[in-house]
């Protein structure tokens, strides 16, 4: 049945979104961003690593973490205010690192707002 | 007669053409909310003169890591879906880190996220059409 077949596809649809996107908003209370230097001859395999954290920690000379930095919010339904930051970061790495950090951050705002509106236009 | 046939032929195409939307869509969504999971740049340098043997080869098309003659990958960034991010740079012999191409792998990042909002807020379009469709379906 034709019919059947729509409501079934919209209903997925649907769902799929919702189960996607309901996660963010237990997701937003910390942002973390890592910044490691890396041998140039290791960067491919460590790119393809699952947890290049675990490789920095378990001591790989080639892995180097070289930047961390932590931010924690206060989030309501409509808004998240920075609350506190932590930051380790080498200062040859500094510029590089606290340029990536500003690029989480606008992400992560763009992000929420469309989630936002994502899940109010499913409603 | 001629003119019922496009009467009562049109209204039924319509209704499989939305039907084969809708089953594509939510294809479609299924592999969007996995893909969207985590975003992943990867910024490549190539020797001159292997940029066309690299990337025109058409079995590679499809691949998410570019590999050949002369192919070095440069700086490589994982954001999650919170936005949690892992930034990789080679370092130089100094032990430096070497940013010599990372402002276009930065270009490259900010372009991805905006691609990966712009997606988000296109499928939710979608499927809010789709909901909306369904409502008026019963």
């Amino acid at each position: 049945m034709p019919g059947k077949n729509l409501q079934q596809a919209a209903a997925t649809l649907v769902q799929q979104l919702q189960a996607r996107v309901q996660p963010l908003r237990a997701d937003v209370t910390s942002l973390e961003v890592w910044t490691y230097g890396v041998a140039a001859s290791q960067l491919e395999s460590v790119a393809a690593s699952e947890d290049v954290a675990a490789l920095a920690t378990a001591g790989a000379s080639a892995v180097k973490r070289q930047g961390y930095t932590r931010i924690t919010f206060q989030c309501d339904l409509k808004t998240c205010t920075e609350i506190g930051r932590e930051d380790a970061v080498d200062a040859t790495a500094r510029s590089i690192h606290s340029a990536s950090v500003e690029v989480a951050l606008a992400g992560r705002a763009t992000l929420l707002a469309e989630g936002r509106q994502t899940l109010s236009k499913l409603r | 007669m001629p003119g019922e046939n496009v009467t009562t032929e049109k209204p039924k195409d319509l209704k499989v053409s939305v039907q084969q939307f809708a089953s594509e869509l939510a294809e479609k969504v299924a592999s969007f909310v996995t893909d969207i999971s985590e975003l992943e740049v990867r910024t490549y340098t190539i020797t001159e003169g292997q940029f066309a043997a690299v990337l025109d080869d058409p079995k590679k098309k499809n691949d998410k890591v570019i590999s050949g003659d002369g192919v070095q990958l440069r700086a490589y960034t994982r954001i999650a879906f919170d936005s949690d991010a892992i930034v990789c740079l080679p370092v130089n012999e100094s032990g430096q880190i070497d940013g010599a191409v990372w402002d276009m792998h930065q270009a490259a990042v900010n372009q991805a996220l905006q691609n990966r909002a712009t997606m988000l807020r296109t499928i939710g379009d979608a499927a809010a059409s789709a909901l909306d469709a369904l409502k008026k379906s019963r």
